[in-house]
């Protein structure tokens, strides 16, 4: 009688044999004992990779994670704030500058004909109230001082921002 | 809170719960980080990798569809993970993955003998010196309880394959205890 490949042993151990081929096998290993050894012996070893034991990383695993995950959504919730401050700086400068060209505008166009005077005046008015120290700030020696703070924010943000993405990457 | 499901736990960290994925961490670090370990044979660079993995999960879990199971998908990043670090190590490492034809030669990986040694010692013994593709797929299907189906589709190789690699083990497994005369003791 032909004796039983290591693939239908295998098969037989992984219940994947058709019903047919089963009383096959049994048969044969009644009467076979080389097989039925074999078979034996391949059960042992499927059976011990059966108790394969599960062991853990370092006891601060998940802790050492977790911190690691929360640091992440910080620094995004960190970067989202600080890309709001820098966007609103940058408006607000942005409004002071139009601010400025239209009181430095208004000034020489006062005498408009077809604007009333009485209007005209009105609007000085408030742009003297609202935007005097504006004025102040906008002397050429002021300017100067402005555009290098403005500078001064940008570079600071853009470093900044280099900073988060590249500790971003590392994790 | 232990009785949630993978699905449940991921719906609740989409949701904004950072904290739960704490659960997912406990339920798979433990069978994740010694097939890393036979994988890479090196315990700080498993532990290293799978922080990795589950960082990467982390990160990707919106991209995650419940219709899919979590195990499968996270093996799936710890399998490639794994062999992203090995390739990068040595061409050594290469030769032992290319191959699925080469017979595995125990007494070749297992260079020196343990006196009394009992199977399951002797098992696991072979387990960590085996190369990454046997020992991988040894433990999704052992240890991680994955079927054959599954192992398919993390390692892209098919199904026929898996079980070839499953059986060639596991006879080869058989041949050398047989010839050590280890049976005698658990028959
Ligand atoms: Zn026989």
């Amino acid at each position: 009688m032909n004796c039983l490949s290591d693939d239908i042993l295998n098969n037989y151990i992984d219940n994947e044999r058709g019903i047919a081929e089963l009383n096959f096998i049994e048969e044969h290993l009644k009467t076979c004992t080389v097989c039925k050894n074999k078979l034996n012996n391949l059960q042992a070893v499927h059976l011990s990779l059966q108790k394969i034991e599960e062991y853990s990383p370092s006891e601060e695993f998940t802790a050492v994670f977790m911190r690691k995950i929360g640091k992440s959504t910080i620094n995004r919730k960190n970067q989202e704030r600080f890309f709001a401050f820098v966007l609103s700086t940058i408006i607000i400068v942005f409004i002071l500058i139009v601010a400025y060209l239209i009181w430095a505008f208004g000034d020489t166009t006062a005498s408009e004909p077809k604007i009333s005077i009485d209007f005209m005046g009105i609007l000085t008015l408030y742009y003297n109230a609202l935007f005097g120290w504006v004025k102040e700030l906008l002397v050429k020696q002021n300017f100067a001082f402005m555009g290098s703070v403005f500078s001064l924010i940008i570079l600071a943000s853009g470093y900044y921002f280099y900073e988060t993405r590249k500790a971003y990457k590392k994790l | 809170m232990i009785n949630l499901t993978d699905n449940e736990i991921i719906d609740s960290v989409k949701k904004g719960n950072t904290a739960d994925f704490a659960l997912l961490v406990d339920r798979y670090k433990n069978k994740a980080f010694p097939m890393l370990k036979r994988m890479l044979k090196n315990e700080q660079e498993a532990e290293e990798v799978l922080q990795d993995c589950f960082l990467k999960s982390f990160q990707s879990i919106n991209g995650f569809r419940a219709e899919s199971k979590f195990s499968t998908w996270f093996y799936k990043i710890v399998y490639n993970t794994a062999l992203t670090k090995l390739s990068g190590q040595k061409r050594k490492t290469e030769n032992e993955m290319a191959s699925l034809e080469d017979e595995i030669n125990l007494a070749d990986i297992l260079n020196n003998e343990v006196e009394n040694e009992d199977l399951s010692a002797l098992i696991t013994r072979i387990l960590e010196a085996l190369p990454a593709k046997y020992s991988s797929i040894l433990d999704m299907f052992y240890l991680c309880g994955m079927s054959c189906e599954e192992i398919s589709g993390v390692a892209g190789i098919t199904v026929q394959n898996v079980k070839v690699i499953l059986h060639r083990a596991r006879n080869s497994f058989r041949e050398y205890v047989e010839e050590k005369n280890l049976m005698k003791e658990i028959l």
